[in-house]
């Protein structure tokens, strides 16, 4: 028989009684033993664990005294020794649940204590603490608190025993971005199969790869005056000077090329070839321009319709990129054709 | 269509004196295996061609991997195993049919890398025996029988891919022979002919190929299938070996004929078909079309074949990478949006922890019932083995010279892509990406 | 990539065969290509009529690049 885990609940000036929105200000506190909805942690926790300490902030103060009030959260978080700190549940509260995460970064980070948070999934906080405590999805309102209790409760137990938590969807914690490759029980073909069957049983079985959802950037300002622009070339097609001198990649890019198109009408065949790993070259080979428009540029510019053609271009070969490696790639390229004094470029893709 | 299987499983493959099974023990005369490959059919541009086994658990690694093919035979009914390869377009899928289970014909040769296509050549494919690779593939777990091929200088890709495939067929054919006239170890009867319950759900299964050119092709009934349009096909017809595979370009994104016989959903909803469901049948498609509104084309095709069959749920899978996956997720889209149920399974990507932005490169968003096959992202460390088949070096990395590397030795892959059958694309592997 | 330069506030318009994926992906001014293997061009036109076709792709990018958007917007040229 275990000794029984020990937990730290943080909440807010509402769920310690102290009074709403108005009283966001109210400061940093704290009780042994549980207090509001620590209370109903307690029951679902039985034997197992105890609620050793409650920590309450105004949300106001908190965010907006952080660098003053979290170590003195952390003090009286280290002070009790938990196995595990609990925040929230914060449901869709904005600065609640930003403080809840704040706690939790707090925890995960200079502390090393297991932390689970309880948000509502489209709490902004989500986005922004995602990585940095496990987060157990609630309802959007406090409406929902005995039906999320025992399912964070659980967790806390379980964190508080281990740890760490086991995969996402077996667990039933909002995935933190975290994924490895494991040898499961059934093959894929299986699991497929039984999540139609499942689905066409009239249930909603949850999914094992989380769609993809991109930042919005919003778009440059456009160009004033074509006829005084320097306009740039970019491709992801892979279109480089015969030999690949730079040996970029055909996959996995980690460096781009830039090459120069100085004095020429169009790109030659021949001299410049196709590495791209991703589509056929033959075509692109056969007439670079394809995929590296430098004939009908060149032409605009001869006729004045644009300023001038920037004298190279930049390359990579645009498959299997990941998001950060873009961005990154992405943003030295920006930073090339910033200092070139490009006022607006054409990116090719295949 | 009504097919019976009859499996033949080994305990042990080695070379001897005559080609033979006797007590799950296959025995193979090595000369006269290579003299029938290298004469049959006359000028093959083969320069040599040396016979290897590997069995499971060996400590070996083999390269150069192109396709594997199962040995196969038809005993009753209508066309041979993998029609239309140096035999009739006969449409199959009805009678009996003998297999060897556990035993795979592997055809490898480091084909030229003549340098026109940045696309279409053969990256070096690996199978690993042991170790933490193996399971990426199934072929850790059967006899393989490799056909370590050199090619003669001067002929064509097309000469080439149907050398290798000829060879690679004609000794799975050889070793068929030897359970032409035997009886199976354990026998698995499917029968489409029979009504079923109305009450069980309808099933589809969409199986979508590539075939980007050669060296990347996927046969139907022995022709490459660039200009397809989606139909339907009875489950038995692909237990025929009606579709053959020549892709050898990426070698983690690809389905080899052996498998492409004994596709996991294919055989998994066959065998539940009556009982807790109603499989209505098999559409095959080629994604990696060229525009969006071709890929849209093929997806309207593919999914109006689903609703052709009155399927209430489908199944999605595809061969190949993003550009696949594209046409993939706007049939799955279509289907939906007429109101068909859909699972799909993919690879995903993610880097190194999982958490570097994307997880797949395309998606639509119905797409909400995925499983995964795992990334390919993650780097994997081979040991040092003590035997190579196949060949003798590496060739990684064309694009920047492609300088051969020593087979045998300890080494450190960056992701998954070399790995035969890596990304799981026909879902028989457990490799999965699980989330935390 | 692309969204890097915008941030950067470098304009930017893309020609691409898969305008779908850059929608999703955000990208603001997506020009409809030819075709994966050839983003500027078409070889089943005649060789004359295919620059013509080329021009009008990259004349459309200009376009779109002088032209104030919220979202990803795509824009398309004709074959003929």
């Amino acid at each position: 028989m275990g000794k029984k885990v020990r937990i730290i609940h943080y909440i807010n000036q509402f769920f310690a009684g102290i009074g709403g929105e108005e009283r966001g200000s109210s400061p940093l506190e704290h009780c042994e033993g549980p207090k509001g909805p620590g209370v109903g942690i307690m029951q679902q926790v039985g034997d197992e664990a105890e609620v050793v300490r409650t920590i309450w902030c105004g949300d106001n103060l908190v965010n907006q005294e952080q660098e003053r009030i979290l170590p003195e959260i952390a003090v009286l978080i280290k002070e009790a020794k938990p196995d595990v700190v609990v925040a929230g549940p914060a449901f869709n509260a904005g600065r609640y649940g930003l403080a809840c995460g704040m706690v939790g970064k707090l925890c995960s980070g200079t502390l090393s204590i297991p932390v689970v948070i309880g948000l509502f999934p489209e709490n902004p906080a989500v986005e922004i603490y995602r990585k940095d405590a496990y987060i157990y999805p609630c309802a959007e309102t406090a409406a929902g608190m005995r039906k999320d209790l025992p399912g964070l409760a659980r967790l806390a137990v379980k964190l508080g025993k281990n740890g760490k938590l086991g995969p996402a969807i077996v667990d039933g914690y909002l995935p933190r971005g975290f994924r490895s490759n494991e040898f499961v029980e059934k093959s894929a073909a299986s699991r497929s199969i039984e999540m139609l069957a499942s689905r066409l049983a009239g249930n909603n079985p949850p999914t094992e790869i989380p769609l993809r959802s991109f930042e919005k950037v919003p778009a440059a300002p456009p160009v004033r005056d074509l006829r005084h622009a320097t306009v740039a070339i970019v491709t992801g097609g892979g279109m480089v000077p015969r030999g690949n001198p730079d040996k970029l990649k055909q996959a996995f890019a980690d460096s781009f090329g830039t090459y120069s198109i100085e004095g020429l009408a169009e790109l030659p065949a021949g001299d410049f070839k196709g590495i791209h790993g991703g589509y056929d070259s033959t075509w692109v080979d056969e007439d670079p321009d394809r995929v590296v428009p430098v004939d009908a540029l060149r032409a605009m510019e001869n006729e004045g319709r644009i300023g001038k053609l920037l004298n190279e271009y930049v390359v990579l070969c645009g498959i299997g990129t990941n998001v950060a490696m873009s961005k990154a790639l992405g943003a030295r390229i920006a930073e090339q054709l910033k200092r070139r004094e490009v006022s607006a470029a054409i990116y090719t893709s295949t | 269509m009504k097919l019976k299987r009859g499996y033949f499983s080994v305990t042990s493959c080695a070379f001897g004196r005559e080609t033979s099974l006797s007590d799950g023990a296959l025995t193979i005369n090595r000369e006269e295996l290579t003299k029938l490959l290298l004469s049959e059919g006359g000028d093959t541009h083969v320069r040599s061609l040396e016979l290897e086994i590997v069995c499971p658990g060996e400590d070996a690694r083999i390269v150069h991997v192109l396709d594997t093919v199962q040995p196969g035979v038809k005993v009753e009914g209508e066309g041979e195993f993998m029609p239309g390869h140096l035999s009739d377009p006969t449409i199959v899928g009805s009678g009996t049919t003998h297999l060897f289970e556990n035993v795979a014909v592997m055809e490898c040769a480091d084909l030229p890398w003549a340098g026109k296509s940045a696309l279409l050549y053969a990256r070096d494919a690996i199978v690993e025996m042991t170790g933490p690779a193996s399971a990426y593939s199934p072929f850790s777990g059967t006899f393989n029988l490799v056909l370590r091929m050199t090619m003669k200088e001067g002929a064509s890709d097309v000469e080439y891919d149907e050398a290798v495939r000829h060879a690679g067929i004609r000794a799975a054919r050889c070793l068929a022979r030897l359970i032409k006239d035997r009886a199976p170890d354990r026998t698995e009867t499917f029968d489409f002919t029979q009504p079923v319950d109305p009450a069980l759900p309808k099933v589809a299964y969409v199986t979508q190929c590539q075939n980007q050119g050669t060296y990347s092709n996927t046969y139907l009934y022995g022709k490459e299938v660039s200009n397809l349009v989606p139909a339907v096909y009875s489950p038995t017809e692909l237990m025929d070996g009606c579709i053959v595979s020549g892709n050898y370009v990426w070698p983690c994104f690809k389905i080899p004929s052996f498998i492409q016989a004994n596709l996991p959903v294919v055989m998994e909803l066959s065998r539940m078909h009556g009982k807790t469901l109603d499989f209505v049948g098999v559409v095959f498609d080629r994604g990696h079309n060229n525009s969006h509104f071709e890929k849209q084309r093929v997806a309207n095709l593919a999914a109006s074949q689903v609703r052709r069959l009155g399927a209430d749920g489908v199944v999605v899978s595809w061969e190949g990478g993003g550009n696949a996956a594209t046409d993939a997720m706007l049939t799955l889209q279509t289907c939906e949006r007429w109101g068909i149920k859909a699972a799909a399974f993919t690879f995903e990507f993610g880097g190194a922890d999982g958490s570097e932005g994307v997880l797949l490169v395309d998606d639509v968003p119905e797409a909400k019932y995925l499983v995964s096959t795992g990334s390919i992202e993650k780097p994997t460390t081979i040991p040092q083995v003590k035997r190579v088949a196949g060949g003798d070096v590496l060739r990684l990395r064309k694009e920047t010279g492609g300088d051969p590397e020593p087979a045998d030795v300890q080494r450190t892959l960056d992701n998954i892509t070399p790995f035969y059958c890596g990304g799981n694309q026909s879902g028989i592997g457990r490799l999965a990406g699980v989330g935390y | 990539m692309q969204k890097e330069a915008e941030r950067a506030g470098i304009p930017t318009a893309l020609i691409t065969a898969i305008p779908s994926v850059a929608k999703s992906v955000g990208v603001s001014r997506i020009i409809t290509g030819g075709g994966i293997p050839y983003p500027v061009g078409n070889p089943s036109l005649p060789r004359d009529r295919e620059i013509e076709f080329r021009k009008r792709l990259v004349e459309k990018a200009l376009e779109a690049v002088g032209t104030e958007v919220k979202e990803p917007t795509v824009f398309d040229v004709s074959l003929a």
